[in-house]
């Protein structure tokens, strides 16, 4: 009974917010959820497909012709070229996207690396595939960048696919261009595919525009590329995302997407045409908000160096501290933090093995919450202090 | 926004927008159809640019009758805040000698319910009439894709003797339209014969080269970084654009030319 499903477990975040919800004036900096509410623009258009009756049948099961021309013209502006007839899938989110791409480029058994820690999500639709994740550490003393070498100690004839999140959920670490060139090389030598999920594309905050190995023409036949409106767009109850590839590998993706959803909504995907057409100015408007929230984090956790030691993140809205306590179980200290001072946030095992010892702050809250949250978090602190002498 | 403002909105800005073309005067192309609008406007831009034309086009997707007037004279959009409509159309008055310089205006000619190319044609009449391709998408606000194809035959009937029409003959709608109507008429096709027709498609990682024919001649090689057919029928339009173009802006110069 139940085979498919005996080892998968329901996100540790999700639980981590079910127990939030018993504590009235808990303060949530757990999911990643985004601090704002979706945009005007995106519900005026919205309410106009309403109104037109356009949006109670199926679309065409890759999504709406005008939508994914919009997203061929969207990636064009950051150099990557695909043919929205035939390259471009209007996804439920970017998950259904990564569930239907592993499903469609993978058989049991088959191995898929992925950097970690990173998010959650990935492990249990790997293994819902029944593919094995083979989770390769990243080098936190090195701003969470990739080790290249341990990539290449990690792969075997099974080995199907690299899957990684460029900013890195949750560390915030932007992968280097050439970095990603290194890994797109071994991956050529070893042909295996590269998924890269760029939800958090926009919230960079010291650099460049992040760079992606979609790109590249030359590797433009193994890299599928997923992206989300949910973050940039604050679209996450929206479920609306899309995938890009070469012709050969979204045929075949797209037979799993159909049977998995038929199509995404519909509804949802007029927000994505409303968010593409209008909604360029509300992400710099998110992207900057978060960029001074990330700020006054670092200056919290700075005035906590005797008990946490971070990394500054580069891009999403989340930082990753690491506990310099006795007990350093993530688990425990999330769950007692909660308890003690009713503030959330997730364990950092939940991430994978070098995620322990860690947890994961949203900062995307606004700013009074986050002060709120922060004077607990302190609390928390000083009172273990002072218990311990 | 409520009726009473978008009709006062829309009819002040016409105004203005048709006083700026009156006043101007440049070359008006529309490019229309259910798909492929926006790929066809910048692939006509970027040949028309390079080869040195002053030209205005909309920059996002303004194909409405509230969107051509902005697009014409240069203006955002405020959307639906009534706050920020106020400096836009005070600014509209000043926007009407944008275009002395303006050789070439691009513009897009969308439709969704029955009359909006009529409406559009109120605003500006083209000189050139681009019909990239007839589908489905937009059907729900016709009553059967006749209606639809009515709208294309009305941007066609505008045009005056000297204009010229540029259809999609692959698309069977168009490849009607094209044998009934009377205007001047360039074709052009992947598929079947037409005045311009590609020949020697090539897909690579890189891209796309084709060769564009006409009269059984090749008169260009064309290489593009993008992917999909809806890249070569762009390519093909702006060729044949660039083409109308040149001989119609020689000519008027020819003609204002003192002896």
């Amino acid at each position: 009974m139940f085979e498919r499903t005996k080892n998968l477990r329901l996100s540790i975040i999700k639980q981590i917010e079910l127990e939030a919800s018993k504590y009235p004036d808990a303060i949530s900096l757990a999911q990643g959820i985004p601090g704002f509410d979706t945009p005007g623009c995106i519900k005026r258009r919205v309410e106009l497909a309403l109104k037109r009756g356009v949006v109670s049948k199926y679309s065409l099961v890759s999504g709406l012709p005008e939508l994914r021309e919009l997203i061929e013209i969207s990636l064009a502006k950051e150099n990557m070229f695909f043919d929205w007839q035939k390259e471009i899938i209007v996804t439920v989110g970017s998950i259904e996207g990564i569930s239907a791409t592993i499903l469609a480029l993978t058989k049991p058994g088959d191995e898929i690396i992925i950097p970690e820690p990173t998010y959650t999500s990935y492990q249990e639709v790997i293994n819902l595939a029944s593919c094995k994740p083979i989770l390769v550490p990243l080098n936190e003393k090195n701003n969470w960048s990739f080790e290249l070498k341990r990539f290449e100690e990690a792969i075997t004839d099974k080995t199907k696919i690299i899957f990684y999140c460029n900013p890195n959920n949750p560390t915030g670490t932007i992968y280097t261009k050439k970095q990603l060139i290194q890994l797109a090389e071994i991956a050529e030598k070893n042909n295996i595919y590269i998924m890269t999920d760029d939800v958090y594309k926009d919230f960079i905050f010291d650099k460049e525009p992040i760079f992606s190995i979609a790109e590249v023409p030359e590797y433009r036949d193994r890299v599928i590329r997923l992206f989300s409106f949910s973050k940039v767009y604050a679209m996450t109850g929206w479920r609306i995302g899309y995938l890009h590839a070469c012709e050969k590998l979204v045929s075949e993706i797209l037979k799993v997407h159909d049977s998995l959803v038929t199509c995404a909504p519909v509804i949802s995907q007029y927000a994505a045409m409303g968010a593409l057409e209008m909604g360029e100015g509300d992400v710099v408007k998110f992207s900057l908000a978060y960029k001074k929230r990330r700020d006054q984090t670092c200056v919290f956790l700075d005035s906590l160096s005797d008990y946490l030691d971070y990394v500054r993140p580069e891009g999403t809205y989340y930082v990753f501290p690491k506990l310099k306590i006795d007990n350093t179980d993530s688990w425990k200290f999330a769950f007692d933090l909660l308890q003690k001072e009713q503030v959330a946030v997730v364990p950092g095992m939940a991430f994978g093995p070098s995620g322990e010892g860690h947890f994961r702050i949203n900062f995307s809250r606004d700013e009074d919450d986050l002060k709120k949250a922060f004077e607990r978090i302190k609390n928390y602190f000083k009172k273990l202090n002072t218990s311990k002498q | 926004m409520k009726p009473i403002l978008k009709f006062f909105l829309k009819h002040y800005l016409r105004f203005f927008a048709r006083l700026s073309i009156a006043i101007n005067k440049p070359i008006v192309i529309a490019v229309s159809g259910s798909i492929n609008m926006l790929f066809a406007k910048e692939a006509i831009k970027k040949i028309l640019t390079q080869n040195n034309y002053k030209i205005h086009t909309n920059v996002k997707n303004f194909n409405t009758a509230i969107g051509m007037p902005l697009t014409i004279l240069n203006l955002p959009s405020a959307y639906s805040s009534y706050h920020n409509w106020i400096p836009i159309m005070l600014h509209a008055p000043k926007k009407i000698f944008l275009h002395r310089e303006t050789e070439i205006l691009i513009l897009n000619y969308g439709t969704s319910n029955p009359g909006d190319i009529k409406d559009l044609l109120k605003i500006a009449k083209p000189n050139i009439a681009v019909i990239c391709n007839l589908t489905k998408r937009h059907l729900e606000g016709f009553s059967d894709m006749g209606q639809l194809a009515g709208e294309y035959q009305c941007l066609i009937n505008s045009l005056n003797n000297d204009g010229l029409v540029v259809l999609n003959n692959d698309n069977r709608r168009l490849h009607d339209l094209a044998l009934k109507t009377k205007k001047t008429k360039i074709t052009f096709s992947i598929k079947r014969k037409s005045d311009y027709q590609v020949t020697d498609i090539v897909k690579t990682k890189q891209g796309m080269s084709f060769s564009v024919i006409k009269n059984s001649k090749n008169i260009s090689n064309i290489q593009t970084k993008r992917h999909g057919e809806h890249h070569i029928y762009a390519a093909l339009i702006a060729t044949i654009v660039n083409d109308h173009v040149k001989q119609k802006i020689n000519k008027t110069k020819r003609k204002t030319t003192p002896d």
